[in-house]
């Protein structure tokens, strides 16, 4: 005969004995998270304001929660431009440039201080995934890329800037310059990425770079790439208009903007090209 | 194993933020990075690059009293205590700019150091009048570009009066800031 008591302690016990495992993973998570809870917290008291308190403020109805909290709020003002006269009752006060050449020379210039970035490059280089290839096989494929741009702009002009570029491109292979290696390594890897998810603001940002490194011909080629992109970056317009002008297509860069300028409306690029137009911006 | 998943996937949550956050810089999209920043700063408060990119965003977007508490965090890197300062200087200029143009102190006795922004050049140029009158509004040639001009006024707004510097190219509006 069985002896079912027996029988049943030993089912308990084994039963008791199953949960064990899931037990000991919930209490160690349980510590490991209150010893990384307290880690995270332990300087808790050096600062003495954290916007946690109030972090449930301003995401549906950031203005009005502001106030609440005495958060001020600045909006720019991203309408069309308007012609304003500037007239009023009270006579403005403009500094004369006497008084003010008295006065700036006060100030001394060591005083300026400047922002810093650097963190940006790191972020960048953080979450952005690296494809490195033999330096050969990238400068192909940008070559291949102001091949597409040939395709997609049939004016000649341009045409005849791809050609001249692409000896330029042979000229300076040959060179050996540290620095801007460096840059174009970057340059690269970011051509990379944009050939993979076709971000315009890869392209932009490559088409800025190439235009700080006096390559204006690139500059074109990624300005172009961009605005077919995404037609409404104002940035891209002007590092596109303002290549024109260094490629001494100062006629075409007019007219482009003027174009732009007939969709858009937009304050930079109106003040682009007052400057192209009197000459200020050669 | 469900919750060493879920752990996972909180961290690559916290990682998600800041890329997408930095993304959405990059398109210039400042007002939004900084209202994400605003609400996910808690979680990433040691973070010092996401406490930069937040206060840049917060900048760009004219919302100066959110870099009060970027400019106590940032201080173990070099480049971060330097951001520090910059932040420190706009946020006192834009404070005592407003407290001279609605109590009319006197700035002109102060010896500040400056930036590049907007509110530090209208700040130095202001600081250079002699004690006057209050004025209704105030317009300013910029030093480098003699089209530039900025007009400083208060524009009075129910219970409070906002500061607004507005931005001229050839008596064309180009932006609009607002603080208070």
């Amino acid at each position: 005969m069985l002896n079912t008591r027996d029988l049943e302690q030993r089912w308990l016990r084994y039963k008791i004995k199953s949960y064990v495992p899931y037990f000991t993973i919930l209490i160690s998570t349980v510590i490991i998270s209150a010893i990384i809870y307290t880690f995270l917290n332990s300087d808790k008291k050096e600062t003495t304001y954290i916007p946690e308190k109030t972090n449930k403020a301003p995401t549906k109805a950031p203005i009005t929660k502001e106030v609440v909290l005495n958060t001020p709020k600045a909006p720019i003002v991203k309408e069309t431009p308007e012609v304003k006269s500037i007239n009023s009752k009270e006579p403005p006060v403009i500094i004369s440039k006497v008084q003010e050449k008295k006065l700036s020379n006060v100030k001394d210039d060591s005083l300026k201080l400047a922002p810093s970035l650097g963190f940006m490059k790191n972020i960048q280089h953080a979450t952005l995934p690296y494809y490195k290839e033999e330096p050969t096989k990238k400068h192909e494929k940008i070559s291949k890329i102001v091949e597409e741009t040939q395709e997609i702009e049939p004016q000649e002009s341009i045409q005849e800037i791809v050609v001249i570029e692409k000896e330029e491109e042979k000229e300076e292979a040959q060179q050996i310059n540290i620095k801007r290696r460096d840059d174009s390594n970057d340059i690269r890897d970011i051509i990379k990425r944009f050939k993979k998810n076709n971000n315009p603001a890869l392209s932009l940002f490559v088409a800025k770079k190439y235009y700080e490194l006096g390559e204006y011909h690139k500059a074109y080629n990624y300005a172009l790439i961009t605005n077919q992109i995404d037609r409404d970056i104002d940035a891209s317009w002007i590092i596109f208009t303002k290549s024109l002008v260094k490629l001494n297509q100062k006629d075409m860069a007019i007219k482009t903007l003027k174009k732009y300028l007939e969709s858009s409306h937009s304050g930079s690029a109106k003040i682009l090209l007052d400057e192209i137009v009197s000459g200020k911006f050669k | 194993m469900k919750i060493v998943l879920l752990l996972f996937l909180t961290l690559s949550l916290y990682a998600n933020i800041k890329q997408e956050m930095f993304s959405l810089y990059q398109n210039e999209k400042y007002e939004k990075v900084c209202t994400i920043g605003f609400d996910n700063f808690n979680k990433n408060s040691k973070d010092e690059e996401f406490i930069s990119l937040y206060a840049f965003a917060c900048l760009n977007s004219d919302y100066i009293d959110r870099l009060a508490t970027p400019v106590a965090m940032l201080k173990f890197s070099k480049e971060s205590r330097s951001n520090s300062a910059y932040f420190s200087v706009i946020l006192m200029q834009k404070k005592l700019l407003y407290h001279a143009l609605q109590d009319n102190y006197d700035l002109s006795t102060l010896k500040l150091p400056t930036t590049d922004y907007v509110l530090s050049k209208v700040f130095d140029l202001y600081s250079k009048l002699k004690k006057h009158e209050p004025r209704a509004f105030y317009l300013f040639e910029d030093e480098k570009d003699k089209k530039l001009t900025y007009k400083l006024y208060l524009s009075k707004d129910g219970k409070l009066n906002k500061m607004v510097i507005e931005e001229f190219y050839d008596t064309i509006t180009i932006k609009r800031h607002v603080y208070w």
